[in-house]
């Protein structure tokens, strides 16, 4: 098929060694071009997640749609700044003594794939952010900067597959380790959680810090489930987020931690 | 299909399925949009510019993805391949035809997707990808017919008929 067409026999074997080199290629090479490639086209994707407005009817009513136009355009951009201002006093009252600096950002993009939970934030590099920055909704854990470029980034949420967030229970302080499993609620996996350990419906998990990427002491979820399934090594464990991660529109990220003494 | 035409839906259709297209999404589902231009363009590209035009768009949808660059590269290319190969004995204009392969390449990319992504992440629920993926693949076959009559459109505006490529 291919000989008899063009002569360019060489095309497919080409293109499977030029895609395995891609993925032989070192992550963050990788990360580095992906990001600068996606980059060019972020301005359009920030214009495709703003809010429009409703078309006018250019008859009688002209001035009255323009006017209900800019009021809606304005509802949108008060609701986004106390919701901004919400998050940011709900995270300062928890953390009272962390000295953070606070990133809003606005959502422009999501993962193409159906399997993946990231998603493309406005702000990047000048606005301080760096990539393993935590990134929060109202003092709760929504994920962290995985890849990022001079005005956006990737923030690769806690219910992706990939995702891992140390983590201990408030009551029984038990460690373990939070995973995406891609449930339907966003349930996520609480692993290496001892079979005689006490845990039950209702816990609160918090990041337990370690690691040193996630700032210690941010509310990540709630147990929903704890059993022990017989020949496991482990007890099973289910953590329901407490962000709702099917509804983000903006977040906050955390950039520079650091404890205030005082 | 010409490469200014591949191309230019190529760029488009992986800024909707990364923005817009989340608007109309299901249960934080949205249809696959990039994987409907790779069947298109496996259908009626030339010969010579399918697997080239296979592999620009596996890379498209994998620039706004955080699966590793080159992956669905290789996938798309393997579905080209495949379609390339039965192109001639197809009716490729009915609707029904477009639909039962569609639905068949949905399948067919859905279950390497979520084989890789299980190899990748233990952790990972087979049911709930499965059953993720289940849902993407039916709501991208039920788009099918819109977006490829979309094509068809533009490729008579690109002055081509869809027939033409048939040869």
């Amino acid at each position: 098929m291919l000989k008899s067409d063009t002569g360019r026999w060489w095309l497919l074997p080409g293109l499977i060694l030029l895609s395995g080199a891609l993925l032989m290629t070192r992550s963050e090479q990788v990360e580095r071009l992906r990001m600068g490639i996606a980059s060019l086209l972020r301005p359009v994707q920030r214009f495709m997640a703003a809010p429009r407005p409703r078309t006018g009817d250019p008859a009688l009513l002209a001035r009255i749609r323009t006017l209900e136009n800019r009021l809606a355009l304005q509802q949108e951009q008060v609701w986004k700044l106390s919701s901004q201002l919400r998050s940011l006093r709900a995270f300062r009252s928890r953390f009272p003594k962390l000295d953070v600096g606070l990133v809003p950002a606005d959502i422009i993009g999501r993962d193409t794939s159906a399997l993946r939970r990231t998603l493309i934030v406005d702000a990047g590099e000048d606005d301080g952010v760096s990539v393993d920055c935590a990134v929060v909704l109202e003092a709760a854990l929504v994920g962290r900067v995985v890849a990022l470029s001079a005005k956006s980034s990737t923030v690769r949420l806690i219910d992706d597959p990939a995702s891992v967030v140390p983590v201990v229970v408030t009551r029984t302080r038990d460690q373990g380790i939070l995973e995406g499993t891609l449930a339907d609620d966003a349930r996520l996996a609480f692993q290496y959680a001892d079979r005689l350990s006490q845990l039950k419906t209702g816990d609160l998990v918090l990041t337990s810090g370690i690691g040193g990427v996630f700032p210690r002491g941010i509310v990540v979820g709630k147990i929903v489930s704890a059993r022990n399934k017989p020949g496991a090594l482990f007890k099973q464990v289910r953590v329901r987020p407490i962000a709702n991660l099917h509804k983000l529109e903006s977040v906050l990220i955390i950039t520079q931690p650091k404890l205030r003494r005082g | 299909m010409r490469w200014p035409l591949i191309i230019f839906w190529g760029v488009v259709l992986a800024l909707v399925q990364s923005s817009a297209v989340q608007h109309v999404s299901v249960e934080r589902v949205a249809p696959d949009m990039l994987l409907l231009l790779c069947l298109y363009v496996a259908l009626y590209a030339r010969r010579a510019d399918v697997f080239a035009g296979a592999w620009f768009v596996g890379l498209m949808h994998d620039l706004y993805s955080q699966n590793p660059l080159g992956l669905q590269s290789l996938v798309y290319m393997l579905l080209a391949l495949g379609v390339c190969l039965i192109r001639t004995e197809i009716f490729r204009a009915h609707m029904l035809t477009r639909m039962v392969l569609c639905a068949l390449a949905c399948v067919v990319v859905g279950s390497i997707d979520v084989g890789i992504a299980w190899a990748a992440h233990p952790s990972l629920s087979l049911r709930a990808a499965g059953s993720t993926m289940a849902l993407a693949m039916a709501y991208t076959t039920l788009v099918c017919p819109v977006v490829f009559a979309l094509f068809d459109v533009s490729l008579w505006i690109a002055g081509r008929r869809a027939e033409a490529a048939l040869a």
